[in-house]
Order: structure tokens, then sequence, then C-alpha cells
């Protein structure tokens, strides 16, 4: 059994920090703290297992990209598409990031803890993305699948687009063509409040807004 | 059919198809779709020929003398770039437009052929990995199947920004043929609208291509090329645009390029053909100093070995074929492929006909097709002088009319 943390720091480019890490990962190290790195982008993508990155500081865009087990927290901020097309995992940031914020995510749980940027949650496939805090517009377009939630307000075209899934609003937001509000169903609450409970968010779900898809059908050429 | 109307007097502008299309549009309301490429009169290789070798050229012998028809593609930046034994490789076409055999029959015949396999945007099917030796994994905009392991288990990658047929287009799958097989495949719910966006909806800056491509390098360790493929829009822009955005390899589809399905209106007047498309991205790339750098797939409308060599007389390493593969396979050509109704069981998921696609039988043939064209283009090396099918050039070609020099720069005939 290793318990030794993974140290990466003051590296110049993602190619060394990834490189590092995956060295650590061959070995069989579960914990790796990157710290000192600049805003580099694409840093801890594509882990293939559930072991545990804590990252300190301003990061680039595409941290925690193609997620496949790993839990990664961040302490700090980061820019766009943070957790883009993560299919597993977790990813916990305890600042703002940018736009994009987990973008085309198929599954695993991605947590803000301060605000986002646009486009919170497109093309989302069936993983949950909670911003405690403000987003700003285009949420969820495209959506097919899973969860959005948002403690404070969203902008304008919020759900625009979706196909599937739900998108819950604890605060002020503008639809989007084609989403439409619906009424909180118990399972609703229960599954925020779980939610909540698990990231240690104060809000409380029974004064949110739930979102889904309305009824017109996407038709631009089948494939 | 029926109840067709007769047509009487057709004529150049209201042509019998002309007619056709109107009468669709005023019974449906809708637009028409259908399968294959651009079927209008636009020059082609065909408008090409090659020059054989005679006095002062030597031509190489056939049947005693070798010629090198392998290639080596993405040697820019990876470390195992594609090793192949013939330029022709297979188009990426989803599961989802085509049947899960047809599928593993194309991945079969390519690697009885050392050619490659393209997954297309559909996922990648497991067995189709384990059938084909060398397999392109497809990254498009709405990232069907696509995951760490989906990307770590492709011995290429391609970046699809556009194709041919629909350039500019996104792509759906109604929710009606996700099956449950599809939505495993391509990591959706069952009955899902599968859409992928007309463009990258997290590329919205100058520079996010490159930063895509960096992503999946970092997600691959730099190990497999990244191969980017465009539709033939502002050719010199777009690949320069490419070249930048650091992919070793760049595929660039011609407007005949093959399709399951799309707009006719889409089809037929938009895009650039294959043939100056061609000649633009090699000049571009010719005139940034990238030519040597980079390699270069044309698509679209590759029928046959004379096609691949006078495209690689041109200046492409490589084709893809995507139609002419199905037609290896058995398809007739109803260009129904966007019903799901195919009679030969190559485009649709209904199990009744996809029984009609042997793939045993279906590997063989695209298997053969791919040999055959291969050493059509390996002759023709051949009598042209050359030893090896990569040292086909310009100087080879000549074009058969005005027309086609002004949109290739080669020699006209007789000059
Ligand atoms: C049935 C079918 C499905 C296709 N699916 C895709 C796809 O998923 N992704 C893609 O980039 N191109 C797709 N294409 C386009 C091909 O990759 C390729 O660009 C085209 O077929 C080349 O032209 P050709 O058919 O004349 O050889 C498809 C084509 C066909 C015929």
């Amino acid at each position: 059994m290793v318990t030794d943390v993974v140290m990466v720091y003051k590296k110049d480019s993602s190619r060394d920090v990834n490189s590092e890490i995956r060295k650590g990962l061959e070995n069989n190290f579960k914990d790796f703290c990157v710290c000192s790195v600049k805003q580099l982008d694409s840093i801890v993508v594509g882990v293939q297992n559930d072991s545990h990155f804590l990252l300190e500081g301003e990061f680039g865009d595409f941290i925690g990209a193609l997620n496949d087990g790993a839990e990664i927290e961040v302490d700090g901020f980061c820019q766009r598409y943070v957790g883009n097309n993560m299919t597993r995992g977790e990813i916990v940031v305890s600042g703002s990031v940018g736009d994009g914020a987990g973008f085309g995510l198929r599954g695993g749980n991605i947590v803000i803890k301060g605000n986002a940027g646009d486009a919170v949650g497109q093309l989302n496939k069936g993983g949950v993305i909670l911003v405690d805090g403000d987003i700003r517009d285009s949420s969820g377009l495209f959506m097919l699948h899973g969860d959005i939630i948002i403690t404070g307000n969203a902008g304008s075209e919020t759900g625009e687009w979706m196909v599937g899934g739900t998108i819950y609003v604890g605060g002020d937001f503008e639809l989007g063509f084609n989403a439409k509000t619906a009424n909180m169903a118990n399972r609703d609450i229960t599954k925020l409040q779980n939610l909540f409970s698990k990231y240690d968010i104060d809000a409380d779900p029974s004064k949110f807004t739930k979102i889904v898809h309305d009824k017109t059908r996407p038709f631009y050429g089948d494939e | 059919m029926t109840n067709e109307k007769r047509i009487m007097n057709a004529g150049y502008i209201w042509n019998t198809e002309t007619i056709k299309q109107v009468r669709h549009n005023a019974r449906t309301g809708e637009y028409s779709l259908r399968g294959f490429g651009a079927e209008r009169q636009i020059k082609t290789f065909d408008d090409v020929i090659i020059l054989p070798g005679q006095a002062s050229v030597a031509p190489v012998d056939k049947y005693r003398e070798k010629c090198d028809t392998s290639v080596t593609l993405g040697t820019r930046f990876c470390d195992n770039p594609l090793e192949l034994k013939t330029p022709v490789l297979i188009a990426g076409m989803s599961f989802g437009a085509l049947s899960k055999s047809c599928k593993l029959a194309m991945a079969k015949g390519s690697a009885m052929s050392g050619s490659a396999a393209n997954t297309g945007e559909g996922g990648m099917l497991p067995d189709e990995r384990t059938m084909a030796d060398n397999l392109v994994v497809q990254y498009s905009s709405g990232r069907f199947g696509v995951s760490s392991k989906y990307l770590n288990s492709g011995d290429a990658i391609e970046v699809k920004v556009g194709q041919g047929a629909k350039p500019g287009m996104g792509g759906h799958l109604l929710a009606e043929k996700v099956s449950p097989d599809i939505a495993e495949i391509r990591e959706i719910p069952e009955g899902t609208d599968a859409l992928s966006p007309c463009r990258f909806l997290d590329a919205p800056n100058d520079g996010d291509l490159a930063k895509h491509i960096e992503l999946i390098r970092e997600v691959t360790d730099w190990k497999i090329p990244i191969i980017l493929k465009l539709g033939p829009g502002r050719i010199d822009e777009d690949v320069k645009i490419a070249y930048e955005a650091g992919a070793d390899i760049i595929s660039l589809d011609g407007m005949e390029g093959g399709t399951g399905a799309a707009p006719e209106v889409v089809i037929e007047q938009t895009g650039v053909p294959t043939l100056p498309a061609l000649n633009q991205a090699v000049s571009t790339l010719e005139e940034i100093g990238a030519k040597d750098d980079v390699d270069l797939i044309i698509t679209g409308g590759i029928r046959n070995g004379g096609d691949v060599a006078k495209a690689m007389a041109m200046g492409a390493d490589a084709v893809y074929v995507g139609t002419g593969a199905m037609i290896a396979m058995g398809c007739i050509g109803c260009r129904l492929c966007h019903i799901g109704k195919c009679p030969v069981g190559i485009a649709t998921q209904i199990p009744e006909l996809e029984e009609k696609c042997n793939i045993d039988i279906a590997a063989k043939q695209v298997a053969n097709y791919i040999n055959a064209m291969t050493e059509e283009a390996k002759m023709l090396a051949q009598l042209a002088g050359h030893s090896d099918i990569k040292n086909f050039n310009r100087s080879d070609l000549r074009a058969l009319d005005t027309e086609t020099v002004a949109q290739t720069d080669l020699k006209l005939v007789g000059r």
C-alpha cells in the first residue's frame, strides 16, 4: 500500500505536468498534489482510475477533461471547460470557473463553489453539474441527459434547445427556446438535498425551479 | 411512384429532376434528404490523365520489378504514425448510419488489406476494435462514445470539423433510431435524439482547435497521430488553421463526399469539388512550407486506382473511400440510406435486413476492392516510371481541357 503524495510543481508545460502524473500512476501512487504550474491547460486529463488529485492555484482550460474516475479537488480557479467530456469521477472547484463548465459531460459530478460563466453543461449527456453561485447564459444548450443545478442566478437562454435532462435554478433566469418549467417532485427535492449535504452547500431545494425540455423535436437532417 | 404524374417536355432548366424536387416540396412542405454525395457535373479525376513513361522515362516492369505501395502517415508530432500497406483507407462512417454487420465487415476488410478502418462519429463497437488492425476513432462535435478509453484505443484520432456532403451542418440521428445497441455505443440514453452540432460549441475562439488537439495529445500521451478532417470551404484559410492547430494529418473531403443522409440542396449546392479542393490544399501547404511536415488525406468520390494514382500525383499522401467501400459490399445505389431500410443490410438497423450483409463475405469484398485499387494504382505508378507509388508527382499528369487546367494548375494535354 503506497500512501505517499506525488508532488508536481513548477512545471512549464502541460506535457511535463501530465508526464509526472503518468509516471506516478504507473507506479501505483494514488495521491497527487499539483501546484505552482502557472495557468496551464489540459492538466490531469483522461485519468482512468480513482486516484485523488489536489490542484492548488490558478489553472487554464480543460482541467480534468475526459476524467474517467479520478477525484479532482481544485483549491483555486479554473478557466474554461473544466471537466469537459468527463465520463466518471468527481471534480470540485473551490473558486470560480470560466465558460463551458462540464461541457459534453457523460457521467460523474462537477461541483463549482464559486461562479461559472456561459455555457454550463452544454451537451450534457448524463452527468451532474452543481454550481453554488451564479452563472451566465446558454446553460444546458443541446443537453441530452443528466442534471445541472445552480443555487444562484442563471442568465438568458437557460435550457435552450434541451432534448433531455433537468436544470434546477435557485435564483432568477430566462428560459431558452424549447425549455419549460415544471413542478418540483419529491424525487427532485431528495436528489438536491442529498447533493447539497454531500457537498456542504447551504440551500433550500424547495425554493428551486425545475426546467425540462418542451415539445419541439430537433430536425435538421438525419445523419 | 405509382401516383407520380407524368412530365411533359422536360427541358434544361425545368428538367425531370427539378420537377420531381418541386413536387416533393409541394407534397411534403419539407426539403428532401438522400444518401450519397454530389452528382452534378463537375471536374473530376476523369478529366486528368497520367503520362506513361516511354523513351524519356523508362517504365518499371510490373512482373519483375517492385513498386512500394506502403504509406506512413502522421510523422509530424506523434510517436507511432500509421503504417499501412496501401494508401487507400476506409472513411469514417458511423454505427447508426451503417449496420453493425457492415461496420464489422469494414473493420475486418481493412485488416485483410493492410488498410485502416474508421469509427465515424457514432462511437466504437468493441468488435470493430478487435477486427481492425488499424482503427481511426473520431472526435466530433457531438463527442458520441468519446472517453479516455475510447481515445486511447485508437491507432489515430480524427477530429471531425466537417465533411464534404454537408459542410457546415451537424448531424442528427432521430430518437426513433437510437436503439439500445446504438445508445450503448454512443453513450447516450436510449431513444434520445442524437445531435451533433454544426460546429464545436466548445471551441468558440481562434486557437481553440489547437487546445482540443493539445487535450487529445495529453490524454493519449503524444503516441498516436491526430487527423483533422475538414469539409471543403475556404480551403486556403482552413488548411492553415488545421496546420497551426498542430494536426499530424489533414483530411479534406470534397463535395462529392458521400453521406448516410443530407439535404439534397446542401449536397449539390455547397462545397468545393474534390479535384480543385486537393489542388488548393496542396498549394497552401506548399506556400507555408508545411507539405513535408503534415500528411494530407483526400476524400470524396474516390472510386478506383486511377483516382488514387492521380490524387497522389497531385500531392495527396493517401485517400479515404466511403461510398466505394459500400458499393464493394453490395450497395445497390438506391440513395435511400436515410430511410434506414437498406435492402442489402448496409445502412439499416433492422435485424431482418441486416442479415443480408454477411460479415465474412462483405469483408472479403471490401478487402478485394482495396487490394485491386492498390494494384491498379501501383500498375499506373510503374508504367509512369516509379518504383514507389509515393514518387508520383504533378509532372506525371495532364489536364484534358482548359477548365481543368484552371482548377488544377496542371499542364494541358498536347502542350
Ligand atoms: C453512410 C455514411 C456515413 C458517414 N458517416 C460519417 C461520420 O460519421 N463522420 C464523418 O466524418 N463522415 C462520415 N461520412 C463521410 C465519409 O467519412 C467520407 O467523408 C465520404 O464518404 C467520402 O466520400 P466517398 O463516399 O465519395 O468516398 C459518412 C459517409 C457515408 C456514406
